[in-house]
């Protein structure tokens, strides 16, 4: 084949298109699971990249850009699209660009594709939504369309995949560079622009002019050209992309005109639906009714899988610790490693449910409802109708939630729903919380119905949301404005759909992957350190510990437990760890713990998770052989080896359940709040806060109840 | 009058902006000056207002922000 030297070998393509025009549809349906978060440069937006396998054997790498309603751009997320338009040196920068256009938002979709059309990246465009489209009598004349727009338009339907041997025939075609339209600047400040900067059209000086603060690619003298710019010309620049707008969206109505014919509407099947779903009473009765249901399936649904994956654990480490040969290796794949991972998959049928409900939810169009009848509750506390899926999220995991709150565009509410999320009781306190329930809260049902246990654990997460909702009052009050951000709040509610399972199933593929990756490597190798520091000590520290063991097993003074079981705690005691967990035992005296329970805390800054393991850990290193007891029936029976009393008595194990509600003990959520601040500071004030919330909560109700 | 001052399915034309920023978003949403819009649904207690735009699509803004977008109604 010879090529022209005009002639662009596609590699890179792009989907653009506005927020629910069905560009992430399309993108499932073309890339399936070969697809992965590439992280943006310099801001926190990701985009979803994936491999495009055409029916003509060719791979492409297509890119998922945010959804914009323009290139006059009013968030981070929507600053991503002018980088890769505008930026020639982009690394996203793609060879071609497939707009998305929503057959039931023409003028809109068409706004977009204009603007995008006077930039020389080559376009096509897919006409989604035309089932929809055709239901409510709106009839398309491509032929004429792509006349007029001089477009490849394509009919294609996302969730079907119809029309994609069409699109992929078109892209296999060979594009050539647009022919430059001759520059055409009208304004005198857009002249004198020009004499600095190379425009490519007076939509670009108007794109410049307007968002030149928050475009990375310009340098910092570009940006003082164009400050000096908008004042020596006295530019309003809020007017100027309003102005164009306008003048863009009555273009698209007349091209309309000319190739669209709508049929009258009937009353359409959403807005009988929203009579109920958004009505003051039913709408929130429903509601609740479908976040009991949410949390009943998390619960419920998720305890026998998690019950399989413990016992399956537990058997496949007897099993390895019987049949590997007994040396330092096998332990720390046993007591270590299997134990570590084993910590970790036990949460993922949490996650899977959580994030099944909550992507059909969100696909359905429901999720906007819920927003809208929640914003003014939430805004209340400084919060946003668009907080509660995060703050929702947040009782399975604090990091896809804090994720979650990029959909919020201004600032101030976006950083306090991140700053209060933490405090929503996630999965990972679960099994602390389950733990020390059984320990201390008797199993009996109250007035006959509710389980006293249960009923405590409902009080933690109500305990935890009431919490989140009051600190973030407090950082309504503290937080100031983001000077540059004005945006206002402006949301979409989108038409019913029946949610597509091919989108579901790949959002619980990603979530779930990226806690079991992201959370497992810190988990993992936790769990090494922990182990290499409670089996090693200074040096003879060991070895003194097991002479000492054995003269106490000989003077007789402890006949409960056997010779293993002191040597295993004396050489604990002396091991690094030891060490550090009696030097702050004197810190965490006043909330009732020991030195043990100190580096079960210690270890659990990294994750919550890790408590129980450590404790595992700490109650099984050097156990003796055949006796496989659980956790739960160590903790019982652990007694202070001093005054002989019960380690873990009603006000310690409250006083932890304390603890570990109000405690930042996440060391992956510090690092995803670094991310998404861009900036130590908010995740250090999230530690400190959350840590002395934690510490005082634990210290009262050890005083109050000891 | 204001866009809170309508009814639930009322319609009227959008006549002015006095929040520029609003303006501009919901231009960008293709909702401009000019155009007609419909009270969709209120939320409760000074909630969330809902609007249907000419092309159909449902918006919903803060009641604050609604103050601040002029109508004039059609009868």
């Amino acid at each position: 084949m010879i090529s022209s030297p005009s002639d662009i070998k596609l590699q890179k393509i792009a989907l653009l298109g506005n927020p629910n025009a069905g560009k992430s549809s399309l993108f499932n349906t073309l890339t399936g699971l070969h697809q992965h978060t590439g992280n943006y440069p310099g801001v926190t937006t990701d985009i979803n990249v994936g491999k495009w396998k055409t029916g003509q054997g060719e791979t492409l790498e297509l890119s998922d850009l945010p959804g914009i309603y323009s290139l006059f751009a009013k968030s981070e997320d929507e600053r991503v699209v002018l980088d890769v338009i505008l930026d020639k040196n982009n690394s996203y920068r793609p060879d071609l660009i497939i707009v998305v256009l929503d057959a039931i938002n023409l003028k809109r979709s068409l706004m977009l594709m204009e603007q995008i059309n006077r930039f020389d990246l080559p376009i096509i465009a897919v006409m989604n939504m035309t089932d929809i489209a055709e239901s409510r009598g709106i009839k398309i004349d491509y032929t004429q369309l792509q006349k007029l727009t001089g477009v490849k338009t394509i009919p294609i339907n996302a969730r079907t995949g119809k029309g994609r041997k069409e699109l992929e025939e078109q892209v296999n075609q060979k594009f050539s560079k647009k022919e430059k339209p001759q520059l055409l600047l009208e304004e005198s400040w857009q002249k004198e622009l020009s004499s600095r900067i190379k425009l490519e059209n007076a939509l670009h000086a108007r794109i410049l002019i307007s968002q030149y603060e928050h475009l990375s690619f310009l340098g910092e003298e570009d940006k003082a050209f164009l400050k000096s710019l908008q004042k020596k010309y006295n530019l309003d620049t809020l007017q100027l992309q309003t102005e164009d707008s306008k003048k863009c969206l009555n273009r698209q109505s007349l091209l309309i005109k000319e190739c669209v014919k709508t049929e009258k509407p009937k009353v359409s099947r959403t807005e009988r639906t929203d009579k109920v779903l958004m009505h003051p009473v039913a709408g929130f009765i429903i509601f609740f009714a479908l976040l009991l249901l949410v949390f009943q399936a998390i619960f419920n649904l998720a305890s026998y899988p998690m019950e399989w994956i413990d016992q399956g654990f537990g058997m496949l480490t007897t099993w390895l610790s019987a049949n590997l040969p007994e040396s330092m290796l096998t332990d720390l794949f046993t007591e270590g490693i299997i134990a570590g991972i084993g910590g970790i998959v036990i949460f993922v049928p949490q996650i899977v449910i959580l994030f099944a409900l909550l992507t059909i939810l969100e696909e359905s169009g429901y999720m906007s409802r819920v927003m809208f009848l929640t914003d003014k509750t939430m805004s209340r506390f400084g919060l946003n109708g668009k907080s509660i899926v995060p703050l929702i999220s947040g009782a399975a995991c604090a990091i896809p939630a804090i994720m979650a709150t990029r959909s919020i565009s201004n600032w101030k509410e976006r950083l306090t729903t991140i700053m209060v999320t933490p405090l929503i009781s996630c999965s990972a306190r679960l099994p602390v919380y389950i733990i020390f329930i059984s320990l201390v809260v008797p199993s009996i049902s109250v007035w006959g119905i509710f389980s006293l246990q249960s009923l405590v654990l409902t009080s933690l997460y109500a305990g935890g949301f009431i919490a989140a909702l009051l600190s973030a009052i407090v950082f309504n009050k503290l937080l100031k404005k983001e000077p540059g951000s004005k945006s206002v709040f402006v949301m979409e509610l989108p038409s019913y759909k029946l949610p597509q399972w091919r989108t579901v199933f790949i959002n619980i593929y990603k979530k779930t992957g990226a806690f079991v990756f992201e959370a497992g490597k810190i988990i993992i190798a936790i769990s090494i350190i922990l182990w290499v520091l409670a089996s090693y000590g200074p040096p003879g520290a060991m070895q003194t510990a097991e002479k000492e063991a054995i003269e106490i097993f000989e003077s007789g003074t402890i006949t409960e437990t056997g010779l293993d079981e002191i040597i295993a705690s004396k050489q604990l005691e002396a091991s690094y760890m030891g060490h550090i967990g009696h030097f702050i035992e004197p810190v965490i005296k006043p909330l009732g713990y020991d030195w043990k329970i100190g580096i079960a805390l210690l270890a659990s800054f990294a994750a919550r998770e890790v408590f129980v393991s450590t404790m595992a850990t700490i109650y099984s290193v050097g156990q003796a052989d055949g006796a496989e007891e659980t956790l739960l029936e160590k903790l019982k029976t652990e007694k202070n080896p001093e005054t002989g009393e019960l380690v873990f008595s009603t006000a310690v194990s409250f006083s932890l359940l304390i603890f570990y509600l109000f405690a930042m003990q996440c060391m992956a959520t510090l690092a995803i709040v670094q991310r998404e601040t861009k900036s130590w500071k908010w995740p250090m004030i999230q530690l400190i806060y959350m840590t002395l919330l934690a510490y005082f909560g634990a210290f009262v109700t050890f005083q109050l109840l000891s | 009058m204001v866009l809170t001052e309508l009814k639930t399915g009322e319609k009227g034309i959008i006549t002015h902006f006095n929040n520029q920023q609003l303006e501009l978003q919901l231009t960008n949403m293709g909702c401009p000056t000019g155009s007609t819009i419909e009270l969709y649904r209120k939320a409760s207690m000074g909630g969330l207002i809902s609007i249907r735009t000419e092309d159909g699509n449902l918006l919903a803004i803060r009641k604050s922000e609604a103050m601040h977008l002029n109508i004039e109604k059609n009868d």
